[in-house]
């Protein structure tokens, strides 16, 4: 009961936290390689700056057990560029087709629902061999899952990093991310939060997903993909034996976003071009196999994988962003030729 | 004043991101430096988005109105 309560409070805020800080991933990794402003990668880097201390101290005190996903270097890159690219079609990230279905946006629905039915087609239908075999292929660190913290046994075999080291790597990365983010130009045309509240109220969310969790002997953070194929199983298959913390967090989350839009003045439902509503039904199922192959979406690895410093996660974010990449830059060609074939509106 | 006038106007109702972006600032090349163009988006995500990208490619934002539920116009100058 604790776990429905906490679960469905924290997506809540979660929830509200997405849609008024406009936390879209897709538009984040999009705006490293194609755009000027960089507001919503600051927020998802102040989130990690956040979050990598917050869960070693956790971890130290004994309070959570943190788990990292496999680290699958065929998996991870095939999975992280279709994710990618599933996306860009589908216009937004796994967390924003969410909370945009949630202020009446239909194609974000129908992505969603794509990304469902993709999601039960990689881990119960025909898909399945592919990601097992995929999956087959961790590659391990000293018998442990990979991660930043403890790449030092590669260079010095049997060495084990204890809690020093730990916090002398997590300083470097989390320094790394102060400076840059230190240097923010002001922030113009905000509507909404601005990035450094959205980031302050998601990085809590996200270490409240790591404390609850781990209340019932859960490993990990947050997750949507992972309660999205859950509910998505039960209303299939009737079985409940996925739902978790993560399922209330993300029953949770509608409504969060609900009243963020309807506070924002930004609910009424909009419906797209039929032509642009079967692209997002494609790009949402392109997500969802993407994602399940790759173990994680944009907050199971570009959050809360990322935050315990998870090579797995950082390399399935990197090809993501490759994904996303590749296909804007696909996108921008071919709108721009359309718009070079019609004639002259203006 | 400004705002009420334009020389074209670019309907990006049912587009999200990186659409509106896109098709904006090939709106914005069919135009000559000081023209002005009115954008009307449905979402207030690329009600902040474009107004932000477009501003720091060098053009002027001359108003980001909300004109009522779900839609919100955009006036920008050409800057050249």
């Amino acid at each position: 009961m604790t776990s429905i309560i906490t679960g469905l409070v924290t997506g809540f805020v979660g929830g509200y936290a997405l849609q008024r800080g406009g936390f879209c991933m897709h538009s984040a990794f999009r705006s490293i390689a194609y755009e000027k402003d960089h507001s919503i990668v600051r927020a998802w880097l102040l989130v990690l700056a956040i979050n990598i201390p917050a869960l070693l101290l956790l971890e130290q005190l004994g309070l959570i057990f943190p788990a990292r996903a496999p680290f699958s270097v065929l998996a991870g890159l095939i999975g992280g560029v279709v994710f990618g690219i599933g996306m860009v079609l589908a216009g937004g990230c796994v967390s924003g087709t969410y909370y945009r279905t949630s202020k009446g946006m239909t194609g974000s629905l129908v992505a969603l629902l794509g990304f469902a039915a993709g999601g039960l087609m990689m881990t119960q239908g025909i898909l399945r061999p592919l990601r097992s075999w995929a999956l087959g292929h961790e590659i391990l660190i000293a018998g442990e899952e990979a991660s930043l913290y403890n790449l030092p046994t590669i260079f010095a075999s049997g060495f084990f990093p204890g809690f020093g080291l730990r916090w002398i790597i997590a300083g470097v990365v989390v320094i790394a991310i102060a400076i840059f983010l230190l240097r923010a130009p002001k922030q113009t045309f905000t509507i909404g939060w601005p990035w450094w509240v959205t980031g302050i109220v998601i990085g809590v969310v996200a270490i409240g997903g790591w404390y609850f969790s781990s209340l019932e002997y859960r490993d990990y953070g947050l997750s949507i993909v992972q309660p999205t194929n859950a509910i998505a199983g039960w209303l299939v298959n009737g079985e409940t034996g996925g739902i978790n913390w993560t399922a209330w967090f993300l029953i949770g989350l509608v409504p969060g976003a609900f009243a963020a839009a309807w506070r924002g003045g930004d609910l009424s439902l909009r419906v797209p071009s039929a032509g642009r509503l079967l692209q997002n039904l494609g790009g949402g199922i392109l997500m969802g196999w993407g994602a399940n192959l790759a173990g994680g979406c944009n907050i199971g690895h570009g959050v809360t994988g990322m935050s315990v410093l998870s090579i797995g996660s950082i390399w399935a974010t990197a090809a993501t962003m490759l994904g996303v990449w590749a296909m804007t830059w696909l996108v921008f060609r071919i709108t721009r030729s359309q718009a070079g074939a019609k004639p002259a509106s203006a | 004043m400004a705002e009420d006038t334009f020389d074209s106007e670019l309907d990006l109702s049912g587009e999200v991101c990186p659409y509106t972006l896109v098709k904006s600032k090939l709106a914005l090349e069919d135009l000559v430096a000081g023209q002005v163009l009115r954008i009307t988006v449905d979402n207030n995500e690329s009600a902040g988005n474009v107004p932000k990208g477009l501003s720091l490619d060098g053009h002027e934002v001359l108003g980001v109105n909300r004109e009522g539920k779900g839609k919100w116009s955009i006036t920008v100058k050409h800057a050249g």
